[in-house]
């Protein structure tokens, strides 16, 4: 019984032996030269390039701080010069917090 | 100082022939060490195609210290190892803890002997389950017939080394399909 055992144990062992190589898959070449064009930046055409380096995460995020602070400048620039009546507005609604603050400390339901 | 081989040169200033050369000569030997890693065709296409892309875009690095077929061994087992990581990781943690009885792999290499492809199923999957040096000289050995010498200068050891870790691979899967010889 145990003599059977590790000549079945050799057999397993033996299994792999005299294995004939797997033969490559077709086209391999076809697709490493497709991966090679993907992946080598001289291959692209200048407009490949050019997209390839503004979709880029650091120059595409300051791009468009770049663009914002342009937009927000033109904005200020088209501000009126004069000034403005919400100061009086203010002063208006702070008179009148004011005024419920003395009739807050007036009220009859205080203690 | 190491000379160059002109096919290496070739290669490095990108000849369409030499490409044709690399491809028709190595396809075969990164496809199948691949498969004996990977047990999965779709992986083993992959990850070939990723070996030499790696292999074309760092020929110009090559300093001809070993030959070019070690280079792309070494270049193959570092992608199928990283490829088994990946899968790991995706399996979650629970399969990193437990380890679940050993059965016969799901896949029949090309070149087997019908005859013999039960047991090496289980062989294959016994291999999975060995430290990662042994694993790969063993299936080196095995899958490629390669020699221990040639084992030796891909995993950058001694000859001697290569010889420890493969009576140690033997015994360990001894060790591990043992218990399942009595039950099938």
């Amino acid at each position: 019984m145990e003599k059977s055992n590790q000549s079945r144990m050799n057999e397993i062992l033996q299994s792999l032996d005299g294995i004939s190589r797997a033969e490559a898959p077709a086209f391999l070449a076809t697709r490493v030269r497709a991966r090679l064009q993907d992946v080598d930046p001289k291959s692209l055409s200048i407009w490949d390039r050019t997209g390839n380096w503004l979709t880029r995460p650091g120059v595409f995020a300051s791009l468009l701080v770049v663009i914002l602070a342009v937009n927000a400048g033109l904005v200020w620039s088209k501000l009126p010069a004069e000034p403005s009546n919400y100061t009086v507005g203010t002063n208006a609604a702070e008179e009148e917090t004011d005024a419920f603050a003395v009739s807050d400390s007036n009220s009859p339901l205080l203690p | 100082m190491t000379s160059i081989d002109p096919f290496v040169q070739a290669l490095q200033q990108r000849e369409p022939a030499a490409f044709d050369r690399l491809m028709r000569e190595y396809g075969s030997m990164v496809y199948n060490t691949a498969l004996g890693f990977l047990h999965r065709v779709e992986d083993a296409e992959d990850a070939t195609q990723d070996v030499f892309v790696q292999v074309l875009q760092r020929i110009a690095l090559f300093d001809g210290r070993s030959s070019l077929k070690t280079w792309i061994y070494r270049i193959t087992v570092n992608r199928c190892l990283d490829i088994e990581k990946q899968r790991k990781r995706k399996a979650g943690w629970w399969n990193w803890l437990t380890e679940p009885p050993l059965e016969p792999v799901d896949f029949e290499h090309p070149g087997l002997q019908a005859e013999r492809k039960e047991d090496a199923q289980w062989l294959l999957a016994a291999v999975q389950r060995l430290p990662e040096r042994q694993r790969i000289a063993f299936t080196l050995a095995k899958l490629e017939g390669l020699s221990q010498a040639d084992i030796a200068l891909i995993l950058e050891v001694q000859i001697g080394a290569v010889e420890s870790l493969l009576s140690r691979a033997t015994q360990n899967l001894r060790k591990q399909i043992q218990p399942y010889l009595k039950n099938h």
